[in-house]
């Protein structure tokens, strides 16, 4: 029963389908997500499996000293000829299809930093002889990760508060709404590049600081929504039977003010993205030596002599938006009732 | 004086909305919606209430079923004061009165199946739950008519008059004693209209309910009403029982939308009364009778005191100085 979809999610979905432009963004950002995620098993300084003497070694999920492999340090560097010659010798090794690891210093001697696209690099290497390549899928699975936690907390956030404010009304919405008009009139990027000159956000202080800032959006559309729903004869037929506040919220206010919401949803998660990025293009984002788009940019500018930086941020950051509005607008076009 | 076959007593009920305007909210008037009405509604009968829009039927609805606050007045179910009653009194007040919604599309949620939307009432009181739940969800389906097939369909996969089945089952669900219904079929097409009424006077035998029937239109009400009240601008100016009042009207009001009834046979066709005047503002009610501005045999008695409801003959209560036929 509740897995046969609802006659109206049906339409919804052939409409959504229907949207060739926001389907076929879809699947190919989907593509490159799968692709994306187990970006550890995808481009790594470390081998996926390894047999030593008769034994296998799983070094991309266990660390392993280097003294298994008759060397000295505590962590064992794969790309370290001694250790490849010393493994070959007594085994095999399978790598990942790229040998290089976000943060893998390309250690060929004479090379220029940063050096062209080749084999070897098939985007070139940053400044700091880091696989543009490696940085580009680990960045890339960053931002999507960010941006849809911030994205599902805010939207939580966003859609409860909402709910009280259109459901109880008169002073409380009062109250609210003066509050979030002085929320929103803050000036946001300003704020945060003080806050982050003052703490060194990493991922998660990132995410809680945004947070603080991103739910007000979504909050405001869910109180027009439930304003409007509150007012019809089903919720007063809910009250007098007795059913209780809160069931009314959960089970006839939200699922009904949830579409309007889920139309908004997308665009908070494309601006969550572009938030990350202007963060990491200031600096002022995730710690130095994280993998992102944003950095890949401020790279690219300051590297003018090495287009590649620049041309490969430029394209990363304008496609990931590009597919996140198309998909966007058909989610949003394909739950509109006026629609066809 | 507390009778005891009436199942509820409304005495002297007021339901007065502030008006506030400015910065702070001052509370600079009243809509006086209810002012003062009472009536008491036997077991098992069907107490019709007519009107026309805005005089505070529907008012009197919701603050029965205390989703309005009552300024003022008393309401009482069986023994119950309704009005002062504790949580858990009124959540079996709920239990025993069901209200039916006029508007079919916006009475039932469009994102809960049948089976959720009439079993959402029996699982809140706890009345049963897993098989025997569904099992008193088709049951419910069945005696209003509906197969119990449609138990996982949504309200959009209805028509209107199956919609208001759907509301009367959920209405019907908690076995309730006494049902309002706030205008069940002003909203449906004229034949299935009958329908409704005669699947409404059918459940009423069977379960022996007492309905609270709310109306504008008033052949339906003659029809279907044991006795009736006609309101005006928040007042009930006259009640009697439902034949007495069509055959007699004593107020100038009454006599006035008796009139604007149509009639298929010519012959039954009277002269039309046509009142002048628009209904006045209920901020600003007129002083003395409520209707004098618009009466046809107004005096200058009436535009000075306002007439108190007096039982005339037979059970006939009419507000009015100069009734009509006395």
């Amino acid at each position: 029963m509740f897995f046969k979809m609802s006659i109206l999610n049906q339409r919804r979905l052939k409409k959504f389908k229907a949207n060739r432009r926001g389907y076929y963004s879809m699947l190919i950002f989907l593509f490159i997500l799968i692709f994306t995620l187990p970006a550890e098993f995808i481009s790594n300084d470390k081998p996926l499996f390894l047999d030593y003497k008769n034994q296998l070694y799983f070094p991309v999920v266990i660390d392993y000293p280097e003294s298994v492999f008759g060397g000295f340090l505590a962590k064992t560097n794969y790309r370290d000829p001694f250790i490849i010659e010393e493994i070959n010798a007594n085994g095999w090794m399978i790598w990942p299809p790229f040998k290089y690891s976000y943060r893998t210093i390309n250690k060929t001697p004479g090379m220029p930093v940063p050096s062209p696209p080749s084999i070897e690099n098939p985007l070139g290497t940053d400044n700091q002889a880091r696989d543009v390549f490696a940085r580009l899928i680990y960045g890339f699975r960053t931002t999507i990760l960010f941006s849809l936690i911030l994205t599902s907390f805010s939207s939580i956030i966003g859609i409860i508060t909402g709910a009280v404010q259109g459901y109880f009304g008169g002073l409380v919405d009062i109250i609210f709404q003066r509050l979030l008009e002085i929320w929103n009139g803050l000036p946001l990027f300003f704020l945060l590049i003080v806050i982050f000159s003052i703490i060194n956000p990493g991922f998660w202080i990132l995410i809680c600081v945004l947070l603080v800032f991103s739910w007000a959006g979504l909050s405001n559309v869910v109180r027009a929504e439930v304003l409007r729903i509150r007012n019809f004869d089903f919720i007063k037929a809910a009250r007098a039977l007795g059913v209780k506040k809160h069931n009314i919220i959960l089970k006839h206010v939200l699922p009904n003010a949830m579409v309007a919401a889920m139309t908004f949803i997308p665009f908070t998660f494309s601006g969550a993205v572009t938030m990350l990025i202007i963060l990491d293009f200031l600096g002022f984002g995730l710690p130095a030596g994280s993998a992102s788009l944003g950095e890949l940019l401020a790279q690219g500018r300051a590297n003018i002599q090495a287009p590649w930086l620049g041309i490969v941020g430029f394209f990363s950051v304008s496609i990931t938006l590009v597919l996140i509005i198309f998909i966007g607008e058909a989610f949003r076009d394909s739950f509109d009732p006026k629609k066809i | 004086m507390k009778d005891k076959d009436n199942i509820l007593d409304i005495e002297e009920l007021k339901t007065y909305f502030p008006i506030k305007t400015g910065l702070l909210r001052k509370t600079v008037g009243f809509l006086k919606a209810v002012d003062g009405v009472t009536f008491s509604i036997k077991r098992g009968q069907t107490f019709g209430l007519v009107g026309e829009s805005g005089c505070g039927k529907s008012t009197v609805a919701r603050t029965i079923t205390r989703l309005e606050r009552a300024t003022a007045g008393r309401i009482i179910f069986n023994d119950l004061d309704v009005l002062e009653a504790d949580k858990e009194q009124i959540l079996r007040f709920r239990k025993k009165v069901s209200l039916i919604f006029q508007d079919p599309y916006s009475s039932l949620n469009p994102r809960m199946t049948v089976g959720n939307i009439i079993g959402e009432p029996v699982k809140t009181h706890k009345i049963a739950s897993g098989i025997n739940l569904y099992e008193k969800v088709a049951d419910t389906l069945t005696k209003v008519g509906l197969s119990p097939e449609y138990i996982n369909r949504y309200p959009h996969e209805f028509s209107g008059g199956q919609r208001q089945r759907i509301s009367i089952a959920r209405a019907l669900a908690l076995n309730p004693e006494l049902v309002i219904c706030d205008e069940p079929v002003s909203a449906l097409d004229v034949s299935i209209q009958a329908q409704i009424l005669n699947l409404l006077k059918d459940i009423q035998a069977e379960f022996n309910l007492t309905l609270l029937f709310i109306a504008h239109d008033l052949a339906v009400v003659q029809f279907f009403c044991d006795v009736v009240a006609v309101m005006y601008l928040g007042r009930i100016v006259e009640q009697a029982e439902s034949d007495l009042l069509y055959k007699k009207p004593l107020h100038p009001y009454t006599e006035a939308l008796m009139s604007a009834i149509p009639q298929i046979d010519p012959s039954l066709r009277k002269k039309r009364t046509i009142l002048k005047g628009e209904v006045p503002s209920i901020v600003n009610p007129p002083g003395g009778c409520p209707f004098h501005p618009r009466c046809l045999y107004a005096k200058e008695k009436c535009s000075q005191i306002a007439p108190a409801l007096e039982l005339k003959e037979d059970g006939h209560m009419v507000a009015c100085h100069y009734p009509l036929s006395l």
